[in-house]
């Protein structure tokens, strides 16, 4: 049997998230009172220990704070290497981080620095994960 | 009251890629034989430390087989005596070790034995994340196929590599400098078995930018170390080791699915200050350091923030025969976790403590007075010890003097 691709388990704090994923639109919790921005989403704001958080859309522009070239696989269902993961920091808040791989171009021009923008690749009927290409910077600005 | 503490007793089990025997029954081997060294029999343990975790992603979780913790520890020791037992998670060997520490610095009891076993399984590939449900700090990483270790560690690394200029050809000093002091050690996995420059620059990439010859060798092994109250172990065969300095801070900072260079960086830099206030000595007392190396990349930031080096010089700083053992300051002369295998911080420990009692053959240093020995993964802190031979006090012990 084919292995399983691990897929999400959205629990109360990140139904929201997923949510707007399927719907192709990159949420991430923001604290209500004080505006932090947190990403994994946590019980309560770690700035403010608000309980006043919720689910906004971001820009999805932001920068490859780290990445990896993947070449030998441990994750079950990732067959075709090499497969890119970027750790991108997103415009909206410095130290904001949202983890997906880099489509749309070879695995191997992943580098730390480089501008990416969101996209979404649909899995099957009920699984849409953000992730990130190149941002062509003609496509900004107009 | 405040006593003074010492390692007396150290011992390894034989360690292979795959033994023949269950890994809580290398970790009893290993305990009875550090007893041995120090003098003393299970009957005189009234305490045990352990970090129990099995330390794999995937892992399972039977008591004695997968790990060692101290139900199976306590049973088959045996260990009839106790007063404590401590268990540190997360946590590491020598974070095990400080809770030892300070359980007979406070009188609780007078003899600790402190252990770490690691288990290979055979047909079982290491580390794989299997489960079909992203769940937990999985959730946001394994649908991309990232949150085993090497994918998980390999993400910080890529921004130092980024923000320092570093090269692989920085790093291949450190490996064939640590796999050349394996090859002399006889405890080692990779004993006779050195790496040169050219062999790491060919090695293959698992996960970019850590490669094959980057990582640790999984191993089935065990190591103990048997603390004392000073002057308890009047029988060691070896003289004690005193614990001079300590810190031991394991608390997960930063991003729980995703590690950060910047992360790594300030929990390195909290235990390097933790460190350096518990202790009169100074980083440039150090004659030998033996630093965690599970991925080799975290002896960089151990050296920049215990004050070695600057920030974002590590790379330099291993160059031209520092690190060598003739070099001004030896590291990880027992091969490290690269060299020796995968034992969480067993090899840092032992081999500071050897070096000080001049038990190291042929890779003995000259001058090893005082030894620092660094475990943990830098961005959970872990547990830093320095270890000296004529036992300078942490500061709290020099008021009692006075």
């Amino acid at each position: 049997m084919k292995p399983i691709r691990p897929r999400p388990v959205p629990d109360d704090r990140s139904a929201g998230y997923w949510q707007a994923a399927a719907s192709e639109v990159l949420a991430i919790q923001r604290c209500r009172s004080c505006r932090t921005w947190a990403h994994p989403p946590q019980a309560c704001c770690e700035h403010c220990a608000s309980l006043e958080l919720a689910y906004e859309p971001v820009a999805g522009t932001g920068t490859v704070h780290q990445c990896v070239i993947v070449r030998r696989t441990r994750v079950a269902g990732f067959e075709a290497t090499p497969y890119a993961a970027v750790a991108v920091e997103l415009d909206e808040q410095p130290g904001l981080l949202v983890l997906a791989n880099l489509v749309g171009t070879p695995a191997d021009e992943a580098r730390v620095g480089q501008r990416v923008r969101l996209v979404f690749e649909r899995i099957d009927d009920e699984l849409v994960l953000p992730q990130f290409k190149f941002l062509d910077e003609a496509e900004v600005g107009g | 009251m405040s006593r003074r503490v010492v390692i007396s007793g150290t011992a390894y089990s034989p360690i292979a890629r795959h033994a023949d025997v269950p890994v809580g029954l290398l970790a009893v081997r290993a305990a009875r034989d550090a007893l041995a060294e120090a003098g003393l029999a299970p009957e005189d343990v009234d305490g045990l430390a352990n970090y129990p975790g099995a330390g794999h992603v995937g892992a399972g979780s039977v008591d004695g087989v997968d790990f060692v913790g101290s139900r199976f520890m306590g049973l088959m020791l045996p260990a009839t005596n106790l007063r404590w037992v401590g268990h540190v998670e997360p946590g590491d060997f020598a974070s095990a070790i400080v809770a030892g520490v300070q359980a007979i610095a406070a009188g609780t009891c007078e003899v600790v034995l402190v252990w770490r076993a690691m288990h290979n399984p055979r047909n079982v590939r290491y580390g794989v994340v299997a489960a079909p449900q992203a769940v937990g700090d999985l959730e946001f990483t394994a649908p991309y196929g990232i949150g085993d270790a090497l994918s998980k560690y390999a993400m910080p690394y890529s921004r130092y590599l980024a923000k320092y200029g570093a090269r692989r050809a920085h790093m291949a000093t450190f490996v064939e400098v640590n796999r050349g002091n394996a090859a002399i050690n006889p405890d080692a996995v990779f004993h006779g078995k050195p790496v040169t420059r050219e062999e790491y620059l060919a090695s293959p990439m698992l996960v970019d930018p850590l490669s094959l010859l980057d990582c640790d060798m999984p191993i089935d092994g065990a190591g103990a170390v048997v603390l004392t109250a000073h002057g308890r172990a009047e029988g060691a065969l070896h003289p004690p080791v005193h614990v001079s300095g300590y810190a031991s801070l394991n608390l997960y900072r930063g991003n729980p699915s995703c590690i950060v260079l910047e992360d790594h960086e300030a929990g390195a830099a909290a235990m390097a200050d933790a460190l350096w206030a518990s202790t009169s000595l100074k980083v440039t007392d150090v004659d030998t350091a033996n630093l965690y190396d599970g991925f080799t990349y975290f002896t960089y930031l151990y050296l920049e923030a215990l004050g070695f080096c600057g920030r974002g010089e590590a790379f330099e700083f291993i160059q031209d025969g520092r690190i060598a053992r003739t070099g001004t300051l030896p590291l990880n002369t027992s091969g490290g976790s690269l060299g020796v295998g995968r034992l969480h911080g067993v090899p840092q420990v032992i081999e500071s403590v050897r070096q000080i009692q001049g038990r190291c053959g042929a890779r003995q240093l000259p001058r090893a007075e005082v030894a620092l020995a660094v475990v943990g993964q830098p961005q959970y802190s872990g547990g830093y010890l320095l270890l000296s031979q004529n036992g300078v006090d942490t500061p709290r012990q020099r008021e009692e003097v006075r």
